[in-house]
């Protein structure tokens, strides 16, 4: 579609460009002879460029044969006159050059032709350069400047009479009757093309058709092919496929229920209609058969009905509109707090108003004070009465209860009495038994403690008769002693009894001290163990030294034992030197002896044969060696007989087996 | 006619072929047959007995144990080389008990006095006393 519009838009400004030319033309045929008449051939040229300019450059085109449209007198005129015409058109002299010389016009930098509405700059002066020269037209300038038309075409036809103007307008009558002949087959070619798009429609339709058919068809494979890559198994597909099916069905068969439905209902629909028609027939005829009189209240009663019906609607219609109404207000009420707020109020204004109005009722009913009063009073009085009746009651009553317990707690008692002699007189017995077995189990200990308890007694008892009997010899001498005596005893016993404590006090300390010195003896006491040890020790190295003393004040012998020793040790040096003389000498003697052998056995023939021999010997016997060695190894290496020993008994095995086998076979 | 031990006429061992620190060479001229010097393995053993000055020696007694075979040799000169065969001799094998040999020595004065001990009988051989008689 893009594309087809896209050509539209071409044809169209082809054809404008084309009536472009065609206007030109007619104008050219118009203007002066001597006029340089636009040409066409430069248009035509410029119908190879890009649309957008090309259609820049009609415009600029049109505006130029618009200024050309002058008489030709000013045409002709000069470049510096003709530039007059423009107001303030201030041009370069640049510009002014004859057109063969002007290879290039300076169009879009021409100063002061901004003033000109519509015209772009570069506008094509009238006179010398009413040649269209267009933007278009200049030369290729990738070419080079050879592609410009000048648009003179030498000396042209100086005498214009009236053959020649007729010759020109046949020539232009032809021209106009090849275009318009043109046109007719541009126009008929177009109904074709349109009938031709017609037909490609219907043919697209019918491809796009085909175009889902294939896509759909695509999706079958393209799920084939992806079937194939998840390696899906046959069964899977057919699976798929099967349910695919049943769905399909299914679905089939709901749509037909569907329909069938729908016809049945339709079909209801069809019969109750009939039935309605049918009814209102039977009504219309009743109505006929009916008096006058009551056709007519009929006929009333039912314009009526229908009047009221249509009120009914325009009432429910209110009521519709009245409801929603409401709904908005609601929802406005909702939105603002202000008026939930108002709403709230006026209900307390309600309700207050209704309790205003139930106590104005009261107080009309209320009399005068006095007999209220009086009613009051009597009412307390009424009161009282009850309260002090109901209080009576009550102290009955509680008395009654007290009563009641009391019974009760009798009652029990009595029961109790009654059924609980006999246990009462076997738990007594219980009782005692246990007390007797707990005394037999604890009589032993509580006779030993009885008897300690005893001789204790026993003890204090002869300890208290002597204390007594002491105290009777003193309450004797006290019986003697007089007050001041006592007094000073008195005094004597305050100072005894301090120093007594004083005393204690100190015994203290002493044991304290006396503890300490234990320790310290104690200490003393290792100590002197270890003292007598060293003392041992010291005694021990006393008598070594002693004895050692003894020897070494014997300086003379000490000396003398050394001098020996030395002297034993210088025999000892000479008898050694002595011994390595006669060793030296010995081995030099011993030496040369082995010299004068060696030499001896050197020059002996035998020797240096046998010495041949031993080495030729020698070497046999390593040859010998290494040839065992390899023939050991090549021995074991093709050392069948193991190998062949086992292949045997293999064999042999393998034979009996055999035979077994065919024994058995056999039996 | 001297029957003392050579050590007090001045004669010393200056060499031995073996030596043992509890059996040393002094022992064979100390004229005790309790202590002894002992080879210490292997044959030939020798010892050079040195004299102070030339003595005139006619017959050796040697008290040995396990000796095979005895070869003496002697020289005059002061420094122990340049020995002269004297005489050998094949020693008898007694158990238990030493084996005592006087060896004439044809006379002659001598030096040193050099005694090889060619074979044993066993591997040890012990020498317990040289004496000599004039």
């Amino acid at each position: 579609m893009e594309e087809r519009k896209w050509r539209g838009f071409n044809r169209v400004l082809e054809e404008s460009r084309r009536m472009c030319v065609r206007v030109s033309e007619v104008e050219g045929a118009v203007r002066p002879i001597r006029a340089p008449s636009p040409s066409v051939s430069g248009l035509n040229l410029s119908q190879t460029s890009e649309l957008a300019t090309e259609q820049r450059s009609v415009r600029l085109w049109r505006s130029g044969t618009m200024a050309s449209q002058r008489p030709p007198s000013s045409t002709g005129r000069p470049a510096s006159r003709s530039g007059s015409v423009i107001p303030g058109g201030g041009r370069p002299p640049t510009s002014v050059r004859p057109p063969p010389t002007a290879i290039r016009v300076p169009t879009g930098m021409v100063p002061g032709t901004s003033g000109h509405p519509g015209m772009r700059g570069g506008v094509p002066i009238p006179g010398v350069l009413s040649a269209p020269i267009k933007v278009t037209d200049r030369p290729v300038t990738q070419q080079g400047l050879s592609g410009m038309k000048t648009g003179m075409k030498g000396p042209q036809r100086q005498i214009l009479d009236k053959s020649y103007y007729l010759g020109l307008l046949r020539s232009k009558i032809n021209e106009l009757t090849t275009e318009t002949s043109k046109l007719h087959a541009e126009i008929e070619g177009y109904n074709q093309e349109n009938s031709v798009y017609l037909s490609y429609e219907k043919r697209a339709e019918s491809l796009a058709a085909e175009i889902k058919d294939m896509q759909g068809e695509l999706a079958d494979y393209n799920m084939l092919v992806d079937k194939l890559n998840t390696n899906t198994e046959m069964e899977e597909m057919i699976n798929d496929y099967n349910m695919l099916k049943i769905q399909n069905d299914r679905e089939a068969q709901s749509i037909d229920s569907i329909f069938t439905e729908r016809r049945e209902r339709e079909e209801a629909i069809r019969a109750l209609e009939e039935e309605i028609r049918r009814e209102r027939r039977v009504a219309d005829q009743v109505i006929q058969a009916m008096p006058v009189t009551k056709q007519e209240q009929y006929s009333t009663m039912t314009a009526s009905n229908e009047e009221l019906l249509q009120e009914l609607a325009v009432l429910q219609e209110e009521l519709d509109i009245l409801g929603t109404r409401k709904e908005d207000f609601e929802m406005e009420l909702s939105h603002s707090q202000i008026k939930q707020a108002v709403v709230r109020l006026h209900e307390t204004l309600l309700a207050l108003e209704a309790k205003r109005d139930a106590m104005e009722a009261e107080n009309k009913s209320l009399g005068s004070p006095k007999e209220e009063r009086e009613k009051l009073f009597q009412q307390v009085k009424e009161d009282n009465q009850e309260i002090a009746s109901m209080d009576r009651q009550l102290t009955e009553i509680k008395a009654r209860t007290r009563q009641i317990t009391e019974d009760i707690r009798h009652l029990d008692q009595d029961s109790e009495a009654a059924q609980g002699e006999c246990q009462q007189k076997y738990k007594e017995l219980k009782r005692k038994e246990e007390e007797i077995d707990r005394f037999l189990d604890s009589f032993e200990e509580s006779k030993d403690q009885e008897l300690k308890k005893l001789t204790q007694g026993q003890e204090n008892v002869v300890s208290l008769l002597e204390h007594c009997s002491r105290n009777m010899l003193r309450l004797r001498q006290v019986d003697t002693v007089t007050a001041n005596q006592l007094k000073n005893m008195q005094e004597v016993l305050v100072s005894k009894e301090t120093e007594v404590v004083q005393s204690e006090s100190t015994a203290r300390g002493l044991a304290t001290e006396s503890q300490r010195l234990q320790q310290d003896l104690d200490k003393v006491q290792q100590l002197e163990g270890k003292i007598s040890g060293e003392l041992s020790v010291l005694k021990e190295t006393v008598s070594s030294m002693e004895s050692e003393l003894l020897t070494y004040r014997d300086l003379d012998a000490l000396r003398s034992t050394a001098e020996q020793k030395k002297k034993r040790l210088l025999e000892d040096r000479t008898s050694l030197t002595q011994c390595q003389d006669a060793f030296s000498q010995l081995l030099d003697e011993l030496e040369q002896k082995h010299e004068a052998l060696k030499a001896k056995l050197q020059e002996n023939e035998t020797h240096a044969q046998l010495a041949n021999l031993e080495r030729k010997w020698q070497h046999l016997e390593q040859n010998n060696f290494v040839m065992k060695e390899f023939i050991a190894s090549k021995s074991q290496e093709s050392d069948y007989a193991t190998v062949a020993k086992h292949v045997f008994q293999q064999v042999a095995e393998y034979n009996r087996s055999l035979i077994e086998a065919l024994q058995s076979n056999r039996s | 006619m001297i029957d003392s031990s050579l050590s007090s006429l001045g004669a010393k061992v200056v060499l031995t072929s073996s030596s043992d620190q509890n059996h040393p060479s002094e022992n064979i001229i100390d004229g005790n047959t309790e202590t002894f010097w002992i080879s210490t393995g292997m044959f030939p053993q020798e010892f050079i007995i040195r004299f102070a000055e030339p003595t005139q020696i006619s017959t050796v007694t040697m008290d040995t144990y396990n000796v095979k075979h005895l070869k003496i040799e002697k020289n005059t000169s002061q420094s122990a080389s340049q020995f002269e065969f004297v005489t050998e001799k094949e020693l008898d094998c007694t158990e238990g008990r030493l084996q005592s040999n006087a060896i004439s020595l044809n006379g002659g004065s001598a030096t040193h006095l050099r005694f090889i001990i060619t074979l044993g009988y066993d591997h040890f051989v012990s020498v317990h006393r040289v004496s000599f008689r004039n």
